[in-house]
């Protein structure tokens, strides 16, 4: 038998794939071209900042130790990380919770309170600033870790990832549960959230990089530099460094580098999350 | 063990009733099918026993008490799904010992019964896998292993062999009714099909919209169907259905349809003369012989020990299973005898058997 002719001949997949692989390239070079850049200037004396070499000529420590010793850079990074992680944990517990009241029980109004939920994916954060501002004012949680934390907590976007996926989950299971003898509470601790575990480390991901880089809300309800987060912190230092690269990119690496180990660790996660939430 | 009482059950969805006052009676340590086309209300009422639905009207018992407002897990049974749920994050001994977790039995005391259930399944090698590591009739006896790990007072099994292919099928059915025989446990087992109700019921329950059809043992449902959907829904193939007349005219009583004049021996009993009646006969209750009525081969399959036929006769159609390999080409004519004995006879209008 014949086989039937390629629509392509073969130097031509060959041309189309060089073309495809020098762009996917070029782009990458340009995505992570910044970075280098970035930590090789955070390793360069002042006087070497502007030279086009890449690695440095002679590479100090000493621009990290000027950025930890002269700004209280480790507590902005303990801020983050307790916002980030206490976020993270609350959100997760919250919206899984929501997300299975609102795929599974039945209650007047459901609908209703999920399309609700779902239209404020249509209003980004600084449409309604000034007026969470002032409710946050109102509660007597500016400057504070509730100010920073609560607020960031209510997102429709985890709820609705979550509220889809329980709705993918066979009823039988719950079912079963139910004869086995198992509660709504039960049933969401042992079979829900263990089921759901891949998708909650891909939100987990997704929630504490974000807050990581949160810096619109954190610089607006904190003035007291105690409860400044990193891209508040860095934000300040690099108005107050603006000739000094080597400081703020030092400044820069310290912040980038919790996230840039949580993406090595977690890449495929990510990539996972990503795809699923259908970001980017 | 219990026996279980339906009486009179309704189920309605809004103004939509769905199961029209069903009663069955249910003895201890009975094997009862229920069975019908899709949507008769089969599952439904499955899952009323199992407290996964509520019941609109009607009285359910399980053991003589009324728990018609029972929790599942208050009414002392366990169930087969039909995709088994099993849980996937557990493994086989921890799906197995789940029910017996939330009871409060001590672990090592799950322990052991997990490990008897599993004896009697031959499940003992797979404990520690997980169900996404298992074949479909590991499932399969996974699913039956948590059910009976429990010792329950009914097992409720909701069409759990239509996952499988057909030969596993035939094994697992086999497994059940022993499994059910060996426990003695009073057991309703839903299923669309009916080989599987054939084969393994005590009782056979035939539902249709919401209503039951006829309550009986297989043979009986088989031999005296009480209704055309009854004698069209039990056995395979189906039963062929003649539309005709009975008529004392002429030669002796004679079956006519159309062109088709079928002698018969003498007036079936109970079958009023010049009325409009189906004729039932079930495929399986032809013979060739030479004196029979002609009829000619449409579609020929041979299943090796058997011939099953479509044939025209007399521009009606007809199933004929022969039981002999038969050398017949799609066109020639074969003669044919219905067993006359075998005949049944329906009312027309009503549908219900007459003879």
């Amino acid at each position: 038998m014949n086989k039937p002719g390629l629509a392509f001949s073969l130097s031509q997949v060959r041309i189309v794939r060089g073309v495809q692989m020098l762009v996917t390239l070029i782009l990458a070079v340009m995505t992570v071209f910044p970075l280098f850049w970035m930590i090789s200037t955070a390793f360069k004396q002042p006087s070497d900042v502007f030279s086009m070499n890449l690695i440095p000529e002679a590479p100090t420590l000493r621009n990290f130790v000027y950025v930890f010793t002269e700004v209280n850079f480790l507590r902005y990074l303990f801020n983050t990380l307790v916002v980030s992680a206490s976020v993270t944990l609350i959100a997760l517990l919250f919206h899984s919770m929501s997300g299975y009241a609102l795929a599974r029980l039945r209650f007047p109004g459901r609908e209703v309170i999920f399309m609700t939920m779902f239209s404020t994916f249509l209003v980004s954060l600084p449409v309604i600033i000034v007026p969470l501002f002032i409710l946050v004012r109102t509660l007597g949680m500016l400057n504070s870790y509730a100010g920073l934390i609560i607020p960031a907590i209510f997102n429709a976007f985890g709820i609705f990832l979550l509220r889809q996926y329980y709705l993918s989950i066979p009823r039988e299971l719950e079912e079963a549960a139910v004869i086995d003898g198992a509660g709504y509470w039960r049933i969401y601790w042992s079979l829900i959230l263990p089921l759901s575990r891949p998708l909650l480390s891909s939100l987990a991901i997704l929630f504490f990089l974000t807050n990581w880089n949160a810096f619109l809300w954190p610089l607006t309800i904190t003035s007291d530099q105690e409860l400044w987060m990193v891209q508040v912190g860095i934000s300040a230092f690099k108005g107050q460094y603006s000739a000094s690269w080597n400081y703020i990119m030092a400044a820069s690496t310290i912040v980038a580098a919790p996230t840039l180990i949580l993406f090595l660790i977690f890449q495929r996660q990510i990539m996972d999350s990503i795809k699923t939430s259908g970001l980017k | 063990m219990a026996s279980i009482g339906l009486d009179n059950i309704v189920k309605a969805y809004g103004s939509l009733e769905v199961i029209h006052g069903v009663s069955v009676d249910i003895e201890d340590g009975d094997f009862v099918v229920l069975v019908g086309p899709s949507g008769c209300g089969k599952s439904t009422l499955l899952r009323m026993i199992a407290g996964l639905e509520d019941i609109t009207a009607g009285t359910l018992s399980i053991g003589g008490t009324i728990v018609n407002n029972l929790p599942p897990k208050k009414r002392n049974i366990a169930m087969v799904f039909q995709n088994y749920a099993l849980y996937p994050h557990m493994t086989v001994g921890q799906n197995m010992g789940f029910s017996l977790k939330l009871g409060g039995v001590p672990k090592a005391e799950i322990g052991r019964k997990v490990q008897a259930a599993a004896e009697v399944l031959g499940l003992s090698a797979l404990l520690d896998r997980f169900p996404g590591q298992l074949s479909g009739g590991q499932r399969q006896r996974v699913a039956m292993g948590r059910a009976i790990v429990r010792d329950p007072q009914v097992f409720l099994f909701d069409e759990p062999l239509s996952n499988l292919d057909a030969k596993l099928r035939v094994v697992m059915r086999a497994e059940i009714k022993s499994l059910q025989a060996s426990l003695g446990t009073t057991t309703v087992y839903v299923t669309h099909d009916q080989v599987e109700a054939m084969t393994m019921a005590d009782k056979i329950v035939v539902m249709n919209e919401g209503r039951v059809e006829q309550i009986g043992s297989p043979l009986k449902l088989f031999n005296t169907p009480d209704n055309v959907f009854v004698a069209s829904f039990i056995g395979s193939p189906v039963m062929n259905f003649i539309p005709g007349i009975v008529t004392t005219a002429g030669t002796g009583p004679t079956f006519l349809s159309g062109d088709l004049r079928l002698p018969l021996p003498h007036l079936p009993h109970g079958v009023p003369k010049e009325t409009d009646v189906i004729l039932g006969i079930r495929p399986q209750y032809w013979r060739r012989d030479p004196t029979g009525f002609e009829a000619q081969a449409e579609v020929i399959e041979p299943t090796g020990s058997e011939t099953q036929l479509e044939l025209s006769m007399q521009g009606h159609r007809l199933t004929v299973v022969l039981h002999e390999q038969l050398e017949v080409r799609r066109g020639d004519k074969v003669p044919l005898l219905p067993d006359f004995d075998k005949m049944l006879f329906f009312d027309a209008a009503s549908h219900r058997r007459i003879a």
